[in-house]
């Protein structure tokens, strides 16, 4: 007997020396949650209550998120209506309010007593929250961006977002609320423009009607403008890209050739052909027949060389700038449906900045 | 049977077929500032050089699309330079012919007959030729130049033995416009004979052309 005490007491050192995990002790939390709704659930109320007193007890060792405490105040409350303790129910059910407005009894599940009880517990405490945002994508064309808020009673209620890095805040709603409502964004700014990308701040202050208290509550988030990815337009035809449109003929310089040859030609017969020992020969005449091929020649090349118009190039030239033409044209297009589609990214953040 | 036959065959039998044959008819006069020169070593006298114009007509037809027929004449005096010999009346009769090989290269052939005239005696020249003849067409519309070679194998001269060297050239530039055609020729014709012997005899004559040619058919110039 001794020796089985021993080893229990060994095991607990054990345990208490070796430190769980963060999520080793939540796991830990909601084991133990689930086996008091499981007791709760059975109406195994004695087993049920040691448990949840335990999680929200200052003794309790391992985390408990707020989620946690928040369904183990409520089961805690909802299973002492049922043991003949409403005021101690009303406190619990207090508790979860005040740490999630949002908390709210399901008349399928609660007993009327019970619902009876968290209403009061309702009037005893005034908080608004705010729900982290969901990362959306919305093309505000046609989607609107949702938040959702509420208050634990009746309240004058305005919903305002703040431009954290620079702008004005301007509201989104304002009005009389109770419990969870949602608020519509169409994601545009006072000034009617799409939102500008940056961190925001979502401001809930709401005064409760019943108690005239004031709470007040935020969430931040980022907005960002989906990167439309644009073509470019075709750049201009370059000189490389175009041909020609006026020119010289290819075969002015062979006129001057023509002319030149028979210039030769007659020089030649002057020169070559004629008896040198007679001499003579009337030159002076080849010389005259000569000038006048040299002429005759160059006459030739300046015609053929007068820069003219090649319809050819200028037709293709017209047929390639129409089909750049309407290449940008539908490129531009595109790009303004890609860009008058405003999708908006909204990721949630955590405060005024990283 | 070549064009030719065919056209010479067509005018014996029947003119009308003849005239069916010819493309084109065109008539030409011309005038030629000519120069003569002769160096005869048995004479010793050295080179006599003269001088004159020469007037000249003629006729070409076209034949086909390839035959050119033409006959000429010319005549005129060359007056000595210095009064050394005697003036010479010169007399010319020419048939040519040319077959058009391409559009720019024709061979040509024909003869000449020539005959020098002083008051103490006549020589004849007879010389048949063989050549070729270009065409150069330039840009400038109905401007082209021409060049000609020809040998002259078989000229014979009376009183002298055959040439051993005869060789005729020209070149020129020639416009047309409508069924004129306006021609400035440059031409030589260099005979030597006996080349190397006591009987050495040189003969060139050159000659700048006006030749004005009217085409009265249709047809390429």
């Amino acid at each position: 007997m001794r020796r089985r005490a021993l080893s229990v007491g060994l095991v607990a050192l054990a345990v208490g020396l070796a430190a769980p995990p963060a999520s080793v002790a939540q796991d830990t939390t909601a084991a133990v949650l689930q086996r008091a709704r499981s007791y709760y659930e059975g109406l195994d109320l004695e087993r049920a209550l040691p448990l949840l007193r335990q999680i929200v007890s200052p003794q309790w060792s391992f985390g408990v998120t707020t989620a946690q405490r928040v369904e183990a105040y409520t089961y805690l409350a909802a299973a002492l209506v049922l043991v003949g303790q409403p005021d101690s129910a009303v406190s619990y059910f207090a508790a979860a309010l005040a740490r999630d407005p949002f908390t709210d009894l399901d008349p399928l599940e609660f007993t009327p007593a019970q619902t009876t009880a968290f209403a009061a517990a309702r009037s005893r405490v005034f908080a608004v929250a705010a729900r982290p945002v969901a990362a959306t994508r919305a093309d505000v064309r046609t989607e609107r961006i949702r938040f959702t808020v509420a208050t634990t009673q009746s309240a004058a209620l305005q919903v305002s977002l703040h431009p954290v890095e620079a702008g004005t805040p301007f509201l989104i709603f304002q009005g009389e609320s109770e419990g969870a409502r949602e608020v519509v964004w169409d994601g545009l700014s006072p000034d009617r423009r799409l939102a500008a990308p940056g961190r925001y701040m979502l401001s809930v202050v709401g005064r409760s009607r019943l108690s005239a208290r004031t709470d007040s509550a935020s969430i931040f988030f980022l907005v960002a403008h989906e990167a439309a990815t644009l073509e470019d337009t075709l750049p201009d035809l370059g000189r490389t890209a175009l041909l020609p449109e006026r020119a010289g003929a290819a075969g002015a310089p062979r006129e001057l050739a023509k002319g030149v040859i028979i210039a030769a030609g007659a020089l030649l017969l002057s020169a070559a052909v004629m008896n040198r020992e007679l001499g003579g020969g009337e030159r002076d005449g080849a010389r005259l027949v000569a000038g006048i091929a040299v002429v005759a020649g160059t006459a030739g090349f300046l015609t053929l060389n007068r820069r003219h118009d090649i319809p050819a190039n200028i037709q293709a030239n017209l047929q390639r700038e129409t089909e750049r033409r309407v290449a940008n044209q539908a490129i531009r297009q595109r790009n303004a449906d890609r860009l008058v589609q405003a999708v908006l990214l909204v990721t949630p953040a955590a405060g005024v900045g990283p | 049977m070549s064009v030719a036959w065919r056209v010479g065959l067509a005018c014996l039998v029947s003119p009308p077929a003849a005239a069916a044959q010819i493309r084109s008819l065109a008539f030409a006069g011309d005038v030629a500032f000519a120069e003569h020169r002769v160096d005869d070593r048995r004479v010793g006298g050295g080179v006599e050089i003269s001088t004159g114009t020469l007037f000249g007509a003629g006729v070409r037809i076209s034949v086909g699309s390839r035959w050119t027929i033409g006959a000429s004449g010319r005549t005129g005096v060359l007056h000595p330079d210095s009064g050394a010999t005697l003036p010479r009346d010169v007399a010319e009769l020419a048939l040519d012919g040319a077959f058009r090989m391409r559009d720019w290269f024709d061979v040509v052939g024909g003869v000449r007959v020539r005959s020098y005239t002083t008051a103490l005696a006549r020589q004849r020249w007879t010389a048949p030729y063989l050549g070729a003849a270009g065409r150069v067409p330039f840009a400038v519309r109905g401007l082209q130049g021409l060049l000609d070679l020809a040998v002259h194998p078989f000229a014979s001269v009376s009183g002298l033995t055959r040439p051993e060297f005869a060789l005729s050239g020209g070149a020129a530039v020639a416009y047309s416009r409508g069924r004129v055609d306006v021609q400035l020729r440059y031409s030589v014709e260099r005979y030597d004979f006996a080349r190397g012997t006591a009987d050495e005899r040189s003969e060139q004559l050159s000659a700048l052309t006006l030749r004005v040619q009217a085409r009265a058919r249709s047809g390429a110039p």
